[in-house]
């Protein structure tokens, strides 16, 4: 058994015979959840020639079609709605049901966390992580250390 | 060209004879390596202490003076002290183990046995391999489930450790990588010094009846000093220098009892890419080991018995 990315389950889909293993979404404590992650597109103030490409661009990388196509291959859930009505996403589903798992525990995902400083802030959770697994501290001193370093990371942000 | 040999002035006296000046051509030779020190190693450490008085991270679009704000941050910040701590602790442990370590294995395999030859290599062997190649075999060693060091530990009857992912064990577990790497290079430092030294002193020990023990500490380890000084400083400067290792196999984790000095400047420049705290840091780094410098050059230098 794996704790994985859905994005696995194409390249061993690959190499383990289908029939013979299955995907299930991570199991509850006292409520379902589900890590999501991801690239990004940006198109960054340049002339406006260049910002018309980029947006042509962005626009074929993320036609539903393609989108299917790509998590098909993959795993990668799509990130269209419009992509989980194509053919090549239904047809994949049709033959290996594990994507649909995957794509199921969409709906108790969060969103992901975006702040000031984002890779400060996720070391001090991180950091009281660590310190809930190890044992060293419970989980409520932990957390709330982890509130008070994020504070003091976001301090230089807030309006005074 | 011939001169002749006493110069003479226009009024009749003999002119001073001055070694003929030198000219550019020392500063010349010396310019190669004059351009490298700048380039790499002066401009830096003038770039960091100057980059380290302005808060350039990436709340500030442009670098803000913060005057010695970063290092009132860096003295009041848990982590920073930790990773100064853990830096002092890697030094003081690998510094003094490896070295006495590679006197041990130098003394031993310093005669003429048979399996001398390939017991020389096979403790050499750790060098030549690239500590991040070194420290992901590692990884597989210390692995909780199936790591061959939890199969003697259970062997043994002993309980298996998470070496890595437990606080008390992990800095010692990283410690260790790091003396069983270097050992073997320094004992080569002190073969070589052991072959050099002159065996009439040792004779006469002998006839005088100073046992192993006091032949090793009134003759040998003495006569050995340079090599020891010498040895001591690459093993002070990897100490302080530490990065591969504990990139791999820990992360700075768990609860940073791992993150050393270096690693924190590292994470804070290229990771956080809070560039004045990581520049803050450095210096006080190059403080350090320039404070040691100092003090191998004026004073433990004097102590070292030089032939």
């Amino acid at each position: 058994m794996i704790f994985h990315t859905t994005g696995s389950i194409g390249s061993i889909k690959g190499k383990l015979d289908p029939a013979k293993f299955g995907v299930a979404p991570l199991p509850a404590g006292k409520s379902f959840g589900s890590p999501t992650g991801g690239g990004n597109l940006y198109i960054l103030k340049t002339d406006k020639d260049k910002q018309a490409a980029a947006w042509k661009f962005v626009r074929f990388l993320t036609e539903p079609a393609r989108v299917a196509q790509w998590s098909a291959d993959t795993g990668y859930i799509p990130y269209r709605k419009s992509a989980m009505e194509a053919k090549p996403w239904k047809d994949a589903v049709a033959g290996f049901a594990g994507y649909q798992a995957a794509a199921d525990a969409l709906q108790y995902a969060q969103p992901e966390l975006a702040t000031h400083n984002n890779q400060q802030v996720l070391k001090a959770m991180g950091d009281q992580l660590q310190a809930i697994i190890t044992g060293s501290k419970d989980v409520k001193t932990a957390l709330a250390q982890a509130q008070k370093d994020a504070d003091a990371i976001l301090a230089q942000f807030q309006k005074k | 060209m011939a001169q002749p040999a006493v110069k003479v002035g226009p009024a009749g006296k003999p002119v001073k004879r001055r070694a003929p000046s030198p000219g550019w051509g020392p500063y010349l030779l010396l310019l190669p390596s004059m351009i490298l020190l700048a380039a790499f190693t002066i401009y830096p450490m003038i770039s960091s202490g100057y980059l380290a008085l302005f808060h350039a991270n990436l709340a500030n679009r442009e670098p803000v003076w913060a005057g010695v704000e970063n290092f009132q941050a860096l003295f009041t910040s848990d982590l920073f002290l930790k990773s100064l701590k853990n830096t002092v602790v890697f030094a003081v442990v690998t510094i003094p183990a490896s070295v006495l370590l590679a006197i041990w294995l130098a003394l031993q395999l310093n005669r003429k046995v048979r399996s001398v030859s390939f017991l020389r290599a096979a403790y050499f062997y750790p060098t030549m391999l690239p500590l991040v190649s070194a420290a992901s075999v590692w990884n597989f060693f210390y692995n909780p489930n199936y790591g061959p060091v939890n199969l003697l530990v259970r062997l043994f009857g002993g309980t298996a450790q998470n070496w890595l992912g437990d606080p008390q064990t992990a800095l010692p577990a990283v410690m260790f990588v790091s003396i069983w790497k270097d050992a073997g290079y320094f004992m080569i430092f002190f073969l070589a010094g052991l072959q050099s030294l002159p065996s009439d002193v040792f004779e006469a020990a002998e006839l005088d009846g100073a046992n192993r023990w006091q032949q090793f500490w009134k003759i040998t380890f003495p006569l050995l000093s340079p090599t020891t000084l010498f040895v001591a400083t690459i093993s002070f400067i990897n100490a302080f220098k530490a990065m591969d290792q504990i990139f791999v196999m820990t992360g700075g984790g768990p609860e940073n009892t791992t993150s050393t000095l270096l690693f924190y400047i590292w994470q804070q420049t290229f990771q956080f890419w809070d560039k004045g705290m990581g520049a803050a840091a450095s210096v006080v780094l190059i403080v350090i080991l320039l404070a040691v410098a100092l003090f191998n050059q004026f004073y433990v230098d004097k102590k070292v018995h030089y032939e």
